[in-house]
């Protein structure tokens, strides 16, 4: 075995080819480290760290507000997409309204898997507005059709629910059912808003239909920033968040 | 702190010299190397440890804590490897005030050794992370992202090669389709091919032409994907030359690794390490001229799916 090793090392130096013989290797030890000690740190690694950390807390660590319970975010509708998805709808009327559309026909839609911390039982800080809703999504009105705000549902419902604001449907197996606006079934001869994020209307997630529509009014304002406002100006009211449990999703399947 | 320029021209010149006939490697004999190879993925901006009240991870992770685990190893093992599968950016404060630029400071006091990129690491555009990847001391691979006509041109290896001791370890990178998934306006430019095909093309080129004792992908595709979306599973059974896949995207935490079958028979690693920077993972390959008929990755566990 050896002496063979040898004799192909010997041709390769005369022909001067590439020794083409890889090592073998073998497992011989695996682990998932859990990262768990928080006495054992680098302290080179914290002193990098240390003056981000305490410029980032000085304004992270501010009280903006009080939830009465802790709500989260998920399929096919919940307490915080509700939430957000409310809010977006009043923010996106009053800039409908600006943009100069007075009575703005319009639903909400937040997508849930972009709310992606918790909103925690009591104070609720500006830290917990940034880790919910992370992204620096601006909120954008797309303008459908009737026909086409038809299809917007059955995209909804195909992606199993998600926040949704001034409007109802049924969520069956075959796709969406009973959707009402405001009440009122779709009228296919109207054109309806839909005030969600530049991500969703960009195609995100799924919903390929706002890519058919022309027209795009995108806001200045971050997702973020009308959370934000939403929760400080509640607090400014002495008003505690409470978790929406009114149904907009009825899920039958 | 080194160069990120530095690190690629030593990476394509590592790349060079092993065309050249013969390395001194093949005088080494029988002798045995241990090589520990270190990965993390979508650890999202978790600069810190989680909160005490953290209902899953209380106080885990936090880059000081994983930097004394990874000296610890370091002191103890000749040959270490410390990688990343993207996802780097985003979800904390961290990332929307600094955009990115404290988590790769920190990877590079760290020592990483090579990292793959995320669709998260596009969220503030291509413009942002081109100005970012300034922080990164260590390189950036990816084989199916095509940046050609952006900013980033010229500044994503689609392959490396590191020496540690007599192994060529050869890295790849490999990133999920961007579409449905990333803003298109926040990747205009960047081609997206097939990560199976590239990645195997890319990881023959590694061992045939290159000569490299083991091939890493480091894949940001998720370990089981629905919607048609190509994941590490088919990655792993549609290959033939990729020995090890590190994982991410899917935020798996796994218990032991997966051990599967290629498309030539052989044996393929999967490993993902979670999120949040919560759990590292750790294997350790040991290297020699006889093993060839021995079992390349013996679990003693029967592996989850």
């Amino acid at each position: 075995m050896r002496q063979t090793f040898f004799f192909f090392i010997l041709i390769s130096l005369i022909t001067g080819g590439c020794v083409n013989q890889p090592l073998s290797h073998k497992l011989t030890h695996h682990e998932f480290i859990q990262v768990d000690q928080p006495a054992a740190i680098d302290s080179t690694i914290d002193a990098v760290i240390k003056p981000f950390r305490d410029s980032l807390n000085l304004s992270m660590n501010t009280v903006i507000g009080t939830s009465s319970a802790s709500m989260r975010s998920f399929k096919p509708e919940s307490p915080l997409s509700s939430f957000v998805a409310d809010l977006v709808y009043d923010a996106g009327y009053q800039y409908l309204e600006t943009q100069g559309y007075t009575r703005p026909k319009l639903v909400a839609l937040v997508n849930v898997r972009g709310l992606r911390a918790p909103m925690p039982e009591g104070p609720v800080l500006l830290r917990n507005a940034y880790e919910m809703m992370p992204f620096e999504n601006l909120m954008t009105a797309v303008l459908l059709s009737g026909e086409q705000m038809q299809q917007f549902f059955q995209l909804m419902a195909h992606e199993n629910g998600d926040g949704l604001s001034g409007a109802t449907f049924t969520l069956t197996d075959e796709g969406a059912t009973s959707i009402r606006i405001d009440g009122r079934p779709i009228d296919e001869s109207e054109d309806y808003w839909v005030v969600t994020s530049d991500y969703l209307a960009e195609g995100g997630d799924g919903y390929t239909i706002f890519g058919k529509s022309d027209r795009h009014l995108i806001s200045n304002y971050t997702i973020r920033d009308l959370i934000i406002e939403r929760i400080k100006s509640m607090s400014e009211q002495n008003q505690i968040i409470s978790p929406e449990m009114g149904v907009r999703i009825t899920d039958v399947r | 702190m080194p160069n990120r320029r530095e690190f690629i021209k030593k990476a394509v010149a590592g790349a060079a010299l092993l065309t050249l006939p013969m390395g001194s490697r093949a005088f080494s004999g029988n002798k045995e190397t241990r090589l520990v190879i270190l990965h993390t993925s979508d650890v999202h901006s978790h600069i810190d440890p989680m909160p005490m009240n953290h209902t899953r991870f209380p106080g885990m992770g936090g880059f000081a804590q994983r930097a004394a685990i990874v000296n610890k190893i370091r002191k103890e093992n000749d040959h270490v490897l410390l990688l990343d599968s993207g996802d780097i950016f985003q979800g904390t404060p961290y990332f929307n005030f600094y955009e990115g630029s404290l988590e790769l400071k920190l990877m590079t006091k760290m020592g990483y050794d090579a990292a793959t990129i995320g669709n998260h690491e596009f969220d503030n555009g291509l413009e942002s992370l081109n100005h970012q990847l300034q922080h990164a001391g260590f390189p950036f691979v990816s084989a199916n992202y095509s940046f050609e006509n952006t900013p980033l041109a010229g500044k994503i290896a689609p392959w490396l090669i590191i020496n540690r001791g007599p192994v060529k370890v050869g890295i790849t990178g490999l990133g999920i389709d961007p579409e449905r998934l990333v803003a298109p306006s926040n990747y205009k430019g960047m081609v997206w091919s097939d990560p199976i095909s590239v990645g195997d093309a890319t990881a023959e080129k590694l061992k045939k032409e290159h000569g490299c004792d083991l091939v890493i992908a480091l894949s940001h595709l998720g370990l089981k994907m629905n919607k048609g979306r190509k994941d590490d599973f088919q990655l792993a059974a549609e290959s033939k030359h990729i020995d090890i896949i590190l994982g991410g995207h899917t935020h798996t935490f796994l218990d032991e690794p997966i051990v599967e079958t290629n498309a030539a028979g052989k044996e393929i690693l999967i490993l993902h390490s979670g999120q949040n920077g919560v759990r590292m993972g750790r294997i350790d390959l040991v290297f020699s001229k006889d093993l060839n008929n021995q079992q390349v990755y013996q679990i003693e566990t029967p592996s989850l799916k």
